[in-house]
């Protein structure tokens, strides 16, 4: 804990104003990532985990009627408050990113050796014949046979796995300091997800870079990192180290999610318990735990305050209500902690 | 293809004979769908046989592009077949007239991948789930009315819903009203390609909830295609593993899922990420035992189809396609396709298998 | 995904400047300015309906002494808000007058037109293959031909009639719905809702009339609006050459006709029936265009 932390969130709030409304997709938000350090960012669709991600680089899209507050230091600068030249030297240099589709993120008209190689020249500032030779050994290092002829195709010649190491050859290529991944592997086969996971592991562990995952699934989370926070409603509502969270997971919407979907290990087992109701569509914003109507520990205060983070474990928070009373409880019975059920 | 050779063993993949006990609903024999396309011919199934008996679920599992889907089409007589026959209570819906193959159809439905895409957009809930009923001339007006709102009820669509559009509706919701169109006309089998794929974590467990609830509740026989195994495993009787147009490992969920004999079988189950300690291990096998990616079907691998992406793979199959094969022990349910799962089954057993070291872990 | 996109709803880039044109001509419309336009189309069907409401004199009565009144000028029967012909008689009664035929002219011919385009198109997007490509091929043989030329010349063979009208200006427009319908088939085709009815078990006239026809309605109804301003044009065009509908019937094209020989006495004559043309068709234009873009951005 002593290094000085690579990113640095505080307190982030972005607010879409849509037809229907303000929509808080991220309601306070605050984190740090170490560097080396590998996050997983779980929750559903709509809690606000792919904005948070999005917010960090800024990147929205130009229709995009949003306000964003708080503060995101990346070495020390806040990204949010750096202007638009500086940001993009950021984007794709020191910060690279991957998404679901990398389809829509390649330029289908322009070979991918030709695509990396334009990014080394702008981010690094090689030459055109080392930035061609650097393109053919990235896309070798991600993994891609016969790496010279593939780097003269078009994006659309790749399967999708094959595109997904290209997309990531081209988020390494400037030797990012944190890699964010947006849902990498939800379009893939598990096999070829299980190949691109152990490349990201691989590429973190080998560069030293950061690696902060988006996905749905805790599966995904738990092949390859280290600390995973859970996200709804644009609230962290859980964050511990993934090995404390298997079997201590702690806010109950967690609880539901692990719950949600059947485990592989276990054979019929009777019905599933899906979380009843929906995550609200205008996000956080509200003066009690969004959570609550959902819930089925829900208790009058859960209502009428946002519940405070509060620590459960060991570098576990948890922002519940019943956690919070618990810990108060334990803490005056001289137990901290140890939870019992 | 292998021909009369293997005809003696293929049983247990392929339809049993008439005096089995085990005889089915669906019957499917043989299958060979050929599709051209811009590269030229591929055979997408490659003489596929699996029979499904009435409350069961047999789920079909593979990688996209292996044919589960245009196996599925092939059933529903979607797409032709270029060989093979599919009887559905002992009816070859191969061989009927199109009249005559239009009015089998309220005995076979299917609930597909796209609820928004596979819902009329202009039409109403009611009507939408009321159309099989009427296109059949099943029932009356007012029969019909309550049949609907049955199947409503079944899968969970409250009554204030039946005047929406689907596009007012939300994922699950959509689906569910799938699920209902499918079921209004009490069908003997079910085929759902992909049916929760499309939707969010939550919702996939609600619809998945209300397919086994409609399963055991109808007795229907469900064919249960989907590329998560989890899911699968959840909701199936007996697996079918598909690699590249074949039935590579088919037997008992329990079988197969927990002893995969199949090196194919073996590298798609600990490719499943677990949300478990051992989690990052597991990835590490699969990758040694899942090489690269799926060949294409263009140009299939000759011998054996999985030769290409597996560990244990030598000349033998290269040169000849391993014929389903039984596994000796077992109920008689299980079988690959495989030349060597003997050996990889006892160098397993001789030193502990990855997957009893990582339980140890 | 959960990225929150606030979509601003702009209007269409524009495909071409004509495009471009209606489209500003629409956003000038504003939200309630269509509300004038279908006005403007009631206005016209009851002048057809009941012309005797609308119209101040008699249509058919000459006045010899009151022969090519400038508009606004009165004769001993009252005032000619439009002026008279060169037979003294009121050209607004024979304007309100002729409304009836030109409309019924241009509606029934609009929509026997549709129905064969509709039908052509459904049957050929949907069927594809040979069916698709022998009714394709018919349409473009058609489009090809100057279809105009071959309608004078057979109605000048044929004697020019309403009922020969109703033949050949439907010629006209099947082609337009056919190829609008046939492609909105071909999408709708691939789409997983018509695989899923054909695996429920509907036959091919339930997926045609049930499924087919009902989603690409909106855009043939759309369509209609706009053709029937394009039909009205094509009967003004054949009756002012002659060839189309002969006196004592009346249309706003045979107005405009029979006024020409006296333009550079009387403008009105031929002018004013030509003003209500043009502002029909640009009417029934602008309406189609509104309710495209509308319908459009809500599908």
């Amino acid at each position: 804990m002593s290094a000085l932390p690579l990113l640095e969130v505080d307190d982030l709030r972005v607010t879409f104003n849509t037809a229907s409304g303000p929509v808080h997709a991220v309601d306070g938000v605050s984190f740090t990532m170490e560097p080396g350090a590998s996050l997983g960012v779980v929750g559903e669709s709509g809690s606000g985990k792919s904005v948070t991600a999005r917010a960090l680089l800024r990147l929205f899209a130009i229709t995009d009627d949003v306000r964003v507050a708080g503060s995101v230091h990346f070495d020390g600068v806040d990204l949010l408050r750096v202007d638009e030249r500086r940001l993009r030297h950021v984007r794709g240099g020191q910060i690279g990113m991957i998404f679901q589709d990398p389809l829509t993120s390649l330029n289908p008209l322009m070979a991918v050796g030709e695509q990396i190689a334009e990014s080394l020249r702008l981010h690094r500032g090689m030459g055109r014949a080392e930035a061609a030779s650097e393109a053919v050994e990235l896309l070798a290092r991600v993994g891609i046979a016969d790496p010279e002829k593939r780097a003269t195709e078009l994006p659309s010649s790749f399967s999708g796995g094959m595109r997904q190491r290209v997309m990531i050859s081209l988020a390494i290529a400037c030797r990012p300091r944190l890699l964010i991944a947006d849902e990498p592997t939800t379009a893939l086969d598990v096999t070829v997800q299980a190949e691109i996971l152990l490349l990201l592991d691989e590429l973190r562990r080998s560069e030293g870079m950061a690696l902060m995952l988006i996905t749905h699934d805790f599966g995904v989370v738990a092949a390859t990192c280290e600390d995973v926070q859970v996200m709804y409603a644009g609230k962290l509502v859980e964050k511990a180290s993934m090995a404390h969270l298997f079997d201590r997971a702690n806010h109950p919407y967690t609880e539901g999610l692990l719950r949600l979907v059947p485990r592989f290990e276990d054979a019929h087992t009777g019905r599933l318990h899906p979380i009843p109701g929906q995550p609200p569509i205008t996000g956080g914003g509200g003066s009690s735990c969004a959570f609550a109507p959902r819930c089925d520990h829900a208790f009058d205060r859960c209502r009428a305050e946002v519940p405070p983070e509060v620590a459960v474990g060991p570098e576990h928070l948890s922002a519940c209500w019943l956690a919070a009373e618990r810990a108060r409880d334990t803490i005056e019975a001289g137990r901290p902690w140890k939870r019992d059920r | 293809m292998n021909g009369a050779a293997v005809v003696g063993t293929v049983s247990e993949t392929g339809a049993p004979s008439a005096d089995d006990p085990r005889r089915g609903v669906l019957e499917v024999n043989d299958v060979v769908v050929e599709f051209d396309t811009d590269g030229g011919r591929i055979t997408a199934v490659d003489g596929v046989s699996l029979h499904l008996a009435t409350g069961e679920t047999l789920g079909l599992v593979g990688e996209s592009g292996c044919g589960k889907s245009t196996l599925a089409r092939a059933i529903m007589q979607l797409v032709p077949m270029q060989r093979g026959s599919v009887r559905l209570e002992d009816t070859d819906l191969g061989t009927l007239p199109r009249r005559e193959l239009r009015r089998m159809r309220h005995r076979i439905q299917m609930v597909f991948q796209d609820p928004r895409g596979s819902l009329d957009p202009r039409m109403s809930v009611s009507t939408l789930i009321g159309e099989p009923l009427r296109v059949h001339s099943i029932g009356d007006r007012t029969s019909r009315a309550r049949a609907v709102a049955e199947a409503m009820e079944l899968v969970g669509l409250p009554t204030a819903v039946a005047d929406r559009l689907p596009s007012e509706l939300s994922g699950g919701q959509q689906q569910r009203v799938g699920i209902a169109r499918a079921i209004v006309t009490d069908p003997a089998v079910l085929v759902c390609d992909e049916p929760v794929s499309a939707l969010d974590v939550s919702i996939q467990a609600q619809i998945i909830n209300v397919l086994d609830e409609l399963r055991d509740e109808l007795d229907l026989a469900m064919l249960f295609i989907a590329h998560d195994l989890s899911v699968v495993r959840h909701l199936s009787d007996r697996v079918a593993v598909m690699y590249l147009g074949q039935i590579v490992e088919t037997g008992t969920a329990s079988e197969v899922f927990s002893e995969p004999r199949h090196p194919y079988t073996q590298g798609l189950i600990t490719s499943v990420p677990r949300a478990d300690a051992a989690s990052a291990a597991r990835l590490q096998t699969a990758r040694r035992l899942v090489l690269g990616e799926l060949p294409s079907l263009l140009d299939p691998p000759s011998g054996c189809r999985y030769r290409t992406r597996c560990p244990y793979a030598d000349d033998e199959c290269a040169a000849t396609e391993p014929p389903p094969e039984a596994v000796d022990h077992a109920d008689g349910l299980h079988s690959l396709r495989c030349h060597h799962w003997r050996d990889i089954a006892a160098r397993s057993e001789a030193q502990p298998s990855s997957n009893s070291q990582e339980q140890a872990q | 995904m959960s990225v929150i996109v606030a979509k601003r709803t702009g209007t269409d880039p524009g495909r071409t400047s004509q495009h471009r044109v209606w489209s500003r001509l629409i956003e000038a419309l504003g939200s309630r300015g269509w509300i004038l336009l279908v006005l403007f189309l009631v206005l016209l069907v009851a002048a057809s309906i009941v012309p005797d409401v609308f119209a101040p004199h008699d249509h058919e009565t000459q006045n010899l002494r009151a022969r090519l009144l400038a508009p606004g000028e009165s004769s001993p029967d009252g005032l000619h808000l439009l002026g008279t012909d060169s037979l003294g008689r009121d050209l607004f009664s024979r304007m309100v007058i002729g409304t009836r035929l030109t409309m019924f002219i241009a509606v029934t011919a609009t929509l026997i037109g549709a129905a064969i385009g509709v039908l052509f198109g459904l049957l050929g997007g949907y069927f594809g293959g040979r069916t698709d490509r022998l009714l394709m091929r018919l349409g473009e043989a058609q489009t090809a031909m100057p279809m105009f030329l071959v309608a004078i010349l057979l109605l000048s063979l044929l004697g020019p009639s309403v009922g020969i009208l109703l033949v050949v200006l439907p010629c006209l427009v099947w082609p337009i719905f056919a190829r609008v319908v046939r492609a909105e088939a071909l999408r709708l085709r691939e789409e997983t809702f018509i695989e899923a009815s054909v695996a429920t078990g509907c036959s091919t006239s339930t997926i045609l009339g049930r499924h087919l026809l009902p989603n690409v309605a909106p855009r043939i109804l759309v369509l209609c609006v706009v053709e029937i301003g394009h039909v009205m044009l094509s009967e003004a065009g054949l009756s002012f050459l002659g060839v189309g509908v002969q006196p004592p019937d009346t249309t706003w094209g045979l107005l405009i006709s029979e006024g020409r020989p006296l333009l550079a006495v009387a403008w009105w004559l031929t002018i004013l029936p030509g003003v209500l043309l043009g502002i029909t068709v640009l009417v029934l234009n602008l309406l189609g265009r509104y309710w495209e873009s509308r319908s459009g951005a809500a599908g």
